[in-house]
């Protein structure tokens, strides 16, 4: 339940978590672990966005990495040792979730590949259908509303499996790649869904 | 309603939207549909349906995405054709499972993006010193 209230709280608060110079993951995971006996029961009575945010905001005013780089105790330690302990603190912290350690839901597989932002699902339907689903874990989330105004997304380019090379010679200028076919790591589900 | 309920409500609706694209292509790619979605990590909402067809083409891709039309505005569209095109989607798996895990796999790859650019940038500001 709170998972889903921090990325709720996470959007709303992206604005000082920027100011922060913090990742929000590691912002969501100092207010998980912020969350007190008062916040829990303030989301019994109210929400858990709203106990969320309490804990998000005091996290944020309190913890000692978000402070602002022109702090004495920042400036004595210098940069590269900063990054050092942030580097520490996150690969001694953070733990997948279960979700992403069971891998896609079957029969999608996944593809990806270190350092690139775009991550793709693919899978097969009936005969002859290929599915694929695309998307950048760069995009900072925007609020999400039901009722959106008028959504026409930017044009995106064909991937090359939709393309006959004799038929669209001027094709290679485009740095476009199959995600069905092609050699990034691929991650299949090996449980049971 | 009480101030306390108005401003919960008012939380509440702020969920966090990822974006992502669903493309169901049929006949080795000669044509396509191209569904743009939202995520909040628990359900699916299509925002846009583009129709692609290679036979649409002409000289090159460039002049193929100019012309293409880039289909109705999907809230003027009637509700049943809307439901019927989130039932499409159900059946090729994009649903409330696929949201969920495209959500915890949206902050996991960024969490793994964030330690290799901490790691990158240490690399090179100790280079520096």
């Amino acid at each position: 339940m709170f998972r889903s209230a921090l990325r709720r709280a996470r959007t709303a608060l992206q604005p000082l978590v920027t100011g922060a110079r913090a990742s929000a993951p590691h912002v969501e995971r100092r207010a998980l672990s912020t969350l007190c006996a008062s916040d829990l029961a303030a989301a019994g009575r109210v929400s858990p966005v709203a106990a969320v945010r309490t804990a998000l905001r005091r996290d944020i005013h309190h913890s000692s990495l978000l402070h602002d780089a022109g702090s004495t105790d920042a400036s004595e330690k210098g940069l590269y040792q900063v990054l050092g302990e942030e580097l520490e603190h996150e690969r001694s912290t953070y733990v997948p979730s279960e979700i992403i350690a069971a891998g896609p839901p079957a029969p999608f597989e996944l593809i990806e590949s270190d350092g690139d932002c775009e991550i793709t699902l693919v899978r097969t339907y009936g005969d002859d259908e290929e599915i694929s689903i695309t998307f950048n874990a760069a995009e900072v989330r925007a609020p999400f509303r039901t009722t959106h105004p008028p959504f026409h997304p930017p044009r995106t380019r064909r991937r090359s499996h939709h393309h006959h090379p004799t038929k669209y010679p001027n094709l290679t200028k485009y740095p476009v790649h199959n995600p069905v076919n092609d050699d990034r790591t691929r991650t299949t589900r090996t449980t049971s869904p | 309603m009480t101030t306390e309920d108005s401003s919960v409500e008012i939380e509440d609706d702020e969920e966090a939207a990822l974006h992502f694209i669903v493309n169901v292509s049929k006949g080795d790619g000669g044509e396509m549909l191209e569904f743009s979605c939202a995520t909040d990590g628990e359900t699916v909402e299509v925002r846009n349906v583009r129709y692609e067809s290679l036979s649409d083409a002409e000289e090159d891709d460039a002049d193929l995405l100019a012309a293409t039309y880039p289909g109705p505005n999907y809230d003027e569209l009637d509700e049943t054709v809307q439901e019927e095109f989130h039932r499409y989607l159900e059946a090729r798996g994009v649903d409330h499972v696929l949201a969920n895990y495209v959500a915890e796999l949206h902050v996991h790859k960024e969490q793994t993006l964030y330690v290799d650019w901490i790691s990158k940038v240490q690399g090179f500001v100790g280079a520096k010193e």
